[in-house]
């Protein structure tokens, strides 16, 4: 019955923590229909994206061939935040207004090179600041097994200009208690070089409280939205405002399982980070958010579970996408739902009265959870550790010592025997504890009335005796 | 804790009911483990089997582990010259009630451990102090229970002994538990 007992409730006991234990399964990919979704109005991102990749498909931060690749699309990028009203400290000419123009050595050509950043901004009497990105370059002609093919970074990242642009367009006319920075970084393909050049220009690092990042955030299953390896309290931030909004954003996948959040090398991790400008910014400490629309699967990255990849492949053309996601008009809707969640997050966010309080109160890395402090706290876990070990051995040798050591005894009926001394000590009763038949060293018989005596505890004595450090 | 204290040779339902429950403790701190483990092994295996099979070997390694580390620091307790034995050198703590000590209190500090986790994960706080530190804190303290509740068990002018005996089993405790 008893036995029985245990089984039903270990059998209820199982099925509580397994149920427990996989609440982690379930996808908190938010809400994925956009009649429910309360989006901005006045924005046109499907029409941005088609106009920007298919009048400059070639972005490439190179001047081979030459031609300038990435300059005029750079000054597209430009003019548009002029059209919208939007300042720049960058005023050499008005045909490069708004162009950082940067040079570098480019590892691919092995030649200097120049590129373009495109900063943009609009200031407030506060002396915070927030950036918002993404890379405008691409890499148009691509050879993979010695096929050359040419790609218009519809995808990667022509997605991430049109959100930008949109971005600018909703907040043009919107008062906001910080400084507004848009940067379209060039040379991205290249090591991150736009972003890299824009930070080395910042005299004002600690003022920026947020750099929000879009880089290939549309076409694929979801909209992920992330800050850093662990979620972090500006991504709750975000990731609250876009439920209450039911916009169409997801957290990382990592984020989905209370018990992956922010691990250290857990291979989503590596996947998640060191890809994108944005994590230019987090290496200094910047709080960012991310937007992008990729699976972040352990085996790579892929835009969409059971389909090809589309980045750095010949499907990375509007065309190819539209097909992909069957036909202008589905790509249109999925693509405008997935830039125009991005976009109603942030608006919705900024507008929250307590945006820069959570902003500069939190943490870019989840306020420990550096390299360098996780090295530390792990150290300090196992000092602790190596500590006790050291502090127990000396406890046990020293300690020990002092504490009066059992001396081996044969037990008689007489008493028992030291037999390091071989002096008889602490005669004891003879119908108690009479123990062994070592009772016949004092020409004693065996007592067969204190058999259960021998064949109980004084029996394990028995082996004790003969080796004290032997296995009983 | 008399409900810990098991005769020798006799049946003890609390004894097997904490057998029963230990993997299971662990399948419940060990999460973070198993998940690692999903996502870095047994995805192919589906979301929900893979989870699973996770979940159940990740336990599995801890209770065996603990199941080792519980039976081995007696062996080492009971043979070691300083453990707290009456005059005819019968140790008083013997092996079923140090198990079901031992048993009994790593339970409680998983069920512990993995609610801090889940408690903690949740939270905008140090991730790595989440995953590392915190559960050896919870080690450390569920060793020093034990030996606690060890000291129940003997005399007052045995607890030295005791102390001193128990030296290397809590080394192999805290090595071992996870």
């Amino acid at each position: 019955m008893k036995k029985r007992l245990i089984l039903i409730l270990s059998a209820i006991f199982s099925v509580f923590i397994l149920s427990f234990a996989l609440t982690g399964c379930s996808s908190n990919v938010g809400n994925t229909d956009a009649s429910k979704a309360n989006f901005v109005a006045g924005t046109t991102p499907y029409e941005t994206l088609e106009e920007f990749v298919s009048t400059y498909p070639d972005r490439t931060s190179t001047q081979s061939y030459g031609l300038d690749r990435g300059k005029d699309a750079a000054q597209w990028i430009a003019g548009k935040f002029a059209d919208f009203g939007y300042e720049t400290s960058y005023n050499i000419n008005s045909e490069n207004e708004g162009l950082d123009i940067f040079t570098y050595q480019n590892n691919v050509t092995n030649k200097s090179e120049t590129a373009y950043n495109v900063v943009f901004k609009k200031e407030s009497s506060s002396n915070k600041k927030v950036v918002i990105g993404a890379h405008y370059d691409n890499i148009y002609d691509i050879s993979y097994n010695g096929v050359k093919f040419y790609t218009d970074g519809t995808y990667n990242n022509g997605v991430g200009i049109a959100t930008l642009i949109e971005t600018a367009r909703v907040l043009k006319d919107k008062d906001l208690p910080f400084d507004l920075e848009f940067v379209a970084f060039g040379a991205e393909e290249f090591g991150w070089l736009g972003s890299d050049r824009y930070l080395n220009n910042q005299t004002d690092k600690e003022n920026i409280i947020l750099m929000i990042n879009f880089d290939r955030n549309a076409i694929g299953d979801y909209v992920y939205m992330y800050s850093s390896e662990a979620k972090t309290a500006h991504n709750k931030f975000f990731y609250d405002v876009a439920k209450e909004n039911n916009l169409c954003i997801a957290e990382l996948p990592s984020y989905r399982s209370p018990f992956l959040n922010g691990v250290p090398s857990n291979s989503y991790v590596s996947n998640e980070l060191n890809w994108a400008d944005s994590d230019k910014f987090l290496a200094e400490g910047i709080n960012i958010i991310n937007f992008s629309s990729m699976n972040f699967m352990p085996s790579g990255v892929v835009e969409s579970d059971g389909k090809q990849n589309i980045a750095y492949t010949r499907d990375d053309n509007l065309s190819a996408v539209e097909s992909r996601l069957g036909g202008r008009d589905n790509a249109k809707a999925i693509i405008d739902k997935q830039i125009n969640s991005a976009i109603s997050s942030i608006v919705y966010a900024f507008e929250k009265e307590n945006f820069v309080d959570v902003m500069s109160a939190s943490k870019a890395n989840n306020g420990m959870d550096t390299f360098a402090n996780s090295t530390v706290i792990s150290l300090i876990t196992y000092g602790i550790i190596a500590f006790l070990i050291i502090v127990l051995l000396v406890l046990y040798f020293t300690l020990g010592v002092k504490t009066k050591s059992h001396d081996v005894y044969i037990n008689t009926p007489y008493g028992r025997i030291n037999k390091t001394t071989g002096k008889l000590e602490n005669a004891m009763p003879q119908d108690k504890n009479v123990g062994g038949n070592i009772g016949s060293v004092f020409g004693e018989e065996f007592d067969p009335k204190n058999k259960e005596n021998f064949d109980g505890e004084i029996g394990k004595n028995k082996d004790k005796t003969n080796d004290i450090f032997g296995d009983f | 804790m008399n409900f810990l204290r098991i005769e020798n040779n006799k049946k003890s339902t609390v004894l097997t009911t904490l057998s029963v429950l230990l993997p299971f403790t662990f399948v419940y701190k060990l999460w973070f483990e198993a998940e690692l483990i999903f996502n870095t092994v047994a995805l192919g295996l589906g979301s929900y089997m893979g989870r699973v099979l996770s979940y159940c070997v990740n336990g599995a390694i801890g209770y065996l582990l603990a199941f080792a580390a519980i039976g081995w620091s007696y062996n080492i307790f009971a043979r070691s010259k300083y453990s707290p034995c009456d005059e005819n050198f019968v140790c008083k703590i013997n092996k079923p009630t140090y198990t079901a000590i031992g048993y009994f209190v790593v339970c409680i500090a998983n069920i512990l451990g993995g609610t801090l986790n889940f408690i903690a994960y949740a939270a905008p706080i140090s991730i790595v102090f989440v995953t590392i530190l915190l559960p050896k804190l919870v080690t450390i303290i569920a060793v020093c229970a034990f030996v606690a509740l060890l000291c129940l068990e003997c005399k007052k002018e045995e607890r030295r002994q005791l102390l001193t005996s128990m030296a290397i089993p809590c080394i192999i405790l805290l090595l071992l538990l996870r």
